[in-house]
């Protein structure tokens, strides 16, 4: 088990989520957003979706679908 | 950033890169790649470039009008056409409108501005209160129209007066391929095919009257925007506008669009590649319509009267078109951009957009009034 806090933007929500996997596919999967259309950044880098999330990471999801 | 007591520890990047090894940033399922902050960039300036000739918008002495609203759309655009224009000689203004909409246009143009700045491209803010004399907003109440119409039109004329008034080439706006399926896909549930005739990755001059629309994101994703300003560096604002309805249709017709590429990936890609060939024939579908002159401005008309003269003659008493061109004119003036002709204008170009060209004080408070 991983649990994450994710940052969802634009809308600036907070969420915790816990992950089987942890992987950055599994995250957007339980935010319910398409992984064509959002982008989990961490420390300013982009992470591509197999990439493993640590325990008690902070990151920020980007939906790219907003504030063009 | 908490560290963490991570059992997974600092793990090994997921991908690397298709070209050189390096940890990846992105992977693009269409086209099978994954690739580093460098190889990202360079790739999509290469997708951006190869509509720019397609579309032969680079020449040198030639000048596009960038619109910036200060978004990741637009900057990736500005930043990649900042690019291809430098190594071609090809001259660059960027505009910003003010639309007057409170703390979120402050930010915009804010982001607008150090980006510009950043990539050494002159910006031109267009503060629309100041000019017409009555916030965008307020257009839309007197005129009981929503103000993403009302927005639209402004935008639109404000943009072609510009461009036609420099002697622009083209008017270069921040629609990615996502956008432009969304309309596309819009314009064909209502059946207006000619529409869809104007979503290619250019739209033609008509002298004098309208100034071409180039759409140098065509080929590139709403994703792949967001990661280009990202990695770049570049100031952006990642807010939704106020006015922006809860759930727009085109926000659904993207997400659905996204679930099928996710299924089959290169669905995007292909549609965009064949719309862009079929355009023309949208245009025939489409009838084509009517080209005429504005009998208050003289900029392009589908009657005797433009969508923007008309709307502010209704509110106002007379129409604001003339007043927008007058300013525009001085303000190019001011410049050195005062073109006529294309590329009948040398001189000003190569300012730096910290000179904070044209800017206008305005009064900041929010125009939403009891909205």
């Amino acid at each position: 088990m991983v649990r994450v806090v994710a940052e969802l933007l634009p809308d600036r929500r907070r969420v915790e989520v816990e992950l089987e996997k942890g992987t950055v596919a599994e995250l957007l999967e339980r935010l319910g957003l398409s992984r064509e259309g959002a982008v989990v950044v961490r420390d300013g880098t982009p992470l591509v979706e197999e990439e493993v999330l640590r325990d008690e990471e902070r990151v920020l999801v980007y939906r790219a679908a907003s504030g063009g | 950033m908490r560290s963490g007591s991570s059992s997974t520890g600092q793990l090994a990047a997921a991908r690397r890169c298709s070209v050189c090894g390096a940890p990846a940033v992105a992977y693009l399922p269409y086209a099978r790649l994954a690739l580093c902050k460098t190889h990202f960039v360079e790739y999509i300036d290469r997708k951006v470039g190869r509509v720019l000739r397609r579309v032969s918008a680079l020449r040198p002495g030639g000048l596009i009008v960038a619109a910036v609203s200060g978004g990741k759309d637009s900057t990736a655009m500005l930043a990649s056409l900042a690019k291809h224009a430098r190594s071609s000689g090809t001259r660059l203004l960027a505009v910003h409108i003010d639309l007057g909409y409170g703390d979120y246009s402050l930010r915009s143009r804010e982001a607008a501005e150090k980006a510009c700045r950043e990539l050494g491209v002159p910006c031109l803010v267009i503060p629309f209160e100041d000019v017409v004399g009555v916030s965008v907003y307020e257009l839309a109440r007197r005129s009981r129209r929503p103000v993403c119409s009302v927005c639209g039109i402004v935008k639109r004329y404000v943009l072609n007066a510009l461009a036609v008034e420099a002697g622009a080439d083209y008017v270069a706006l921040g629609h990615n391929g996502d956008d432009i399926l969304a309309y596309a896909l819009k314009s064909f549930l209502n059946q207006d095919l000619g529409y869809i005739a104007k979503l290619g990755p250019s739209t033609e001059t008509v002298p004098g009257l309208a100034v071409g629309r180039l759409r140098p994101l065509y080929e590139v994703f709403e994703k792949e925007t967001l990661i280009y300003v990202l990695v770049s560096g570049l100031p952006f604002l990642h807010e939704e506008c106020p006015y922006r309805p809860q759930a727009p249709i085109e926000q659904r017709l993207k997400e659905a669009m996204n679930h099928l590429e996710e299924e089959h990936p290169g669905l995007k890609i292909s549609a965009l590649r064949r719309l862009a060939k079929n355009v023309k024939l949208y245009e025939r579908l489409g009838g084509g319509g009517e080209t005429g002159r504005c009998r208050h401005c003289g900029l392009i008309s589908a009657g005797e009267e433009c969508s923007f003269c008309r709307l502010t003659r209704r509110v106002l008493g007379e129409p604001a078109g003339p007043r927008v061109r007058t300013w525009l004119r001085e303000r190019l003036e001011e410049l050195g951009l005062r073109g006529g002709a294309p590329g009948g204008s040398t001189g000003g170009l190569h300012v730096r957009g910290d000179q904070a060209l044209g800017e206008t004080k305005r009064g900041q408070e929010d125009t939403r009034g009891g909205a």
